[in-house]
């Protein structure tokens, strides 16, 4: 199975495939690919459509240049996981939406935003998730360099 | 359409469940025609607390993500970085933390069960339901010395052995957990009462539960065939017979059931864990954090959770990253309310059995008072001390 989803990703999504890794995950093996961040809705469908792969969520880590967002999926049949890695830059944080494709990923595009700061293109409903309305424009409360005070008061 | 709808606002305080969520309800006259669902309210930053601690403060902390799954946080955490570190956790720490495990998802499903019924009217299940789940508490206590937030797992196995006396009272509970449940069968599936509440309402379609990604006893009452048990072993079971009840009516009643028979299931787990419970170490070193990274899944008993861990060589995690089970299960309400009338709006939302706070876990407050004012933290801050202060005086 792995091997057929390698072969897929790469032949659909050419320049925007970038590197391939094998992993145990959860005793299981774990499929690591790293795309361009552009490739990441053709790479969704084909997962969700070609080998019904489960959207589990999406994670964001920061590095000093630019945000990882690693989109996790599960094809559970198979118990493989599937994770793909995207790097958004920190001059331009800005992705297209997967939400329309997986309505699943609409909740975590929204937290992401809330807190990392990342804007996903043609979300269908971009509207604060977690953080309160008033909460200040530009501040985003997981980056590094936002601290928490330690007494608000 | 929607101008000439009446918008009822639900919360932020669910008012069966007492946690923090806020639903705006859009009805035409009975009918839901529009649901909003918003969520925060109860945001601690564990995330971010956790980059700011060691890995071994860290199982503190993620215990604390939910008082209901206390276990699955912690061990899926563990079972991140113990990737990362690259250890194998001794077989019978491995068999403690399925035991534990199956003990939360039993004490959890009775918990559900006691809440569903006291929300369709049926408070006599929800005494039995709760003094069911009252004997699982008993062996928690016993075993670990704590109720709730039992502080089993540790980075490399657990942090307490399971004694001789302990898996005779084990089983013991388990034959009074078996007939209770047993019972609580009979009494649903023989009410015609109960049975009416639950039929046909909030059908999640088996489309809609792949669309919206639904995990656990929501998914498999959905006709989606998935646990995390099954698909990616962790633990011990791998080496555990267990079946998955799976529904395909998609409705509170297939929900209720699937939960029922996952009860008999994890009794049956339990007891072939305490029965071929290894000898041995119970917790294995880990010397050193290496960077990498770590994924792990587990079955809570509301679905599959996710932590993702990033390490940086250093004592303290770079990045964690938890998506507990409902933040996947509640978008999906929204399929589920619409076309439902507002008296079902509270069964509908309670049969997915939410847990908020471990699906809230950021910063900030905030809270919609009556309809258009939106109070801010800062405000809400006022409002509290005046409060506070208030009542220091009055007492």
């Amino acid at each position: 199975m792995e091997d057929k989803i390698e072969k897929k990703l790469r032949e659909e999504l050419g320049d925007h495939f970038i590197e391939y890794e094998l992993k145990p995950s959860n005793k299981k093996k774990g499929i690591w690919i790293r795309i361009s961040a552009e490739g990441n809705r053709k790479a969704a469908k084909i997962l969700i459509n070609a080998f019904k792969a489960r959207f589990s969520t999406t994670s964001s880590v920061e590095h000093s240049s630019f945000i990882e967002l690693i989109y996790h999926f599960a094809i559970d049949e198979e118990g493989l996981a599937v994770n793909l890695k995207a790097d958004v830059l920190k001059t331009n944080l800005m992705v297209e939406t997967i939400a329309d494709i997986v309505p699943g990923a609409e909740f975590i595009e929204r937290e992401i935003y809330d807190i990392f700061g990342i804007t996903f293109r043609n979300h269908p409903n971009p509207k604060r998730l977690i953080l309160s309305d008033d909460w200040k424009e530009g501040e985003y409360p997981l980056r590094k360099s936002f601290r928490v005070d330690k007494d608000e008061t | 359409m929607k101008r000439e709808c009446t918008i009822i606002p639900m919360g932020p305080f669910h008012p069966a469940l007492a946690e923090p969520e806020f639903f705006k309800l859009s009805v035409k006259g009975e009918k839901i025609i529009d649901v909003e669902i918003r969520i925060g309210y109860n945001h601690r930053g564990i995330e971010k607390l956790a980059e700011g601690l060691t890995y071994n403060q860290c199982i503190f902390l993620v215990e604390r993500v939910c008082g209901i799954c206390s276990n699955i946080h912690p061990l899926c955490f563990a079972q991140a970085v113990e990737e990362i570190a690259g250890v194998e956790v001794p077989d019978r720490a491995k068999y403690i933390r399925t035991v534990i495990a199956e003990l939360e998802r039993i004490h959890s499903h009775f918990l559900w069960l006691g809440l569903a019924g006291h929300i369709i009217g049926f408070d006599t299940l929800l005494m039995w339901a709760w003094k069911a789940r009252e004997l699982v508490l008993d062996i928690f206590e016993t075993v670990t010395g704590n109720r709730q937030s039992y502080a089993m797992n540790a980075i490399g196995g657990v942090r307490r052995d399971l004694k001789k006396e302990h898996i005779s009272k084990i089983l013991k509970t388990m034959d009074e957990a078996e007939r209770a449940t047993k019972r609580f069968i009979k009494a649903i599936s023989g009410d015609p009462v109960t049975l009416s509440r639950l039929k046909g309402v909030g059908v999640l379609s088996n489309e809609d539960a792949k669309k919206y990604c639904v995990v656990g006893p929501v998914a498999r009452a959905s006709g989606l065939k998935i646990d995390i048990r099954k698909d990616y072993p962790y633990a011990a079971y791998d080496e555990m017979d267990f079946d998955i009840p799976v529904r395909r009516d998609g409705d509170a009643l297939a929900k209720t059931e699937v939960r029922l028979e996952e009860l008999l299931q994890s009794i049956r787990i339990i007891r072939q864990a305490v029965d071929a419970l290894p000898n041995g170490d119970i917790k294995c070193e880990v010397k050193e954090m290496p960077e990498g990274e770590g994924l792990s899944r587990g079955e809570a008993p509301r679905g599959e959770d996710l932590h993702y861990v990033v390490s940086n060589g250093s004592n303290m995690p770079e990045r964690v990253k938890i998506r507990a089970p409902t933040f996947m299960n509640l978008p999906s309400i929204k399929p589920q309310l619409i076309g439902n009338t507002i008296a079902d709006a509270l069964i509908i939302i309670g049969a997915i059995d939410p847990c908020f706070c471990c699906t809230d876990r950021l910063t900030v407050v905030d809270v919609k008072e009556n309809r258009e004012k939106i109070m801010s933290s800062d405000e809400l801050l006022q409002r509290s001390r005046k409060k506070s202060s208030a009542d220091h005086r009055g007492s």
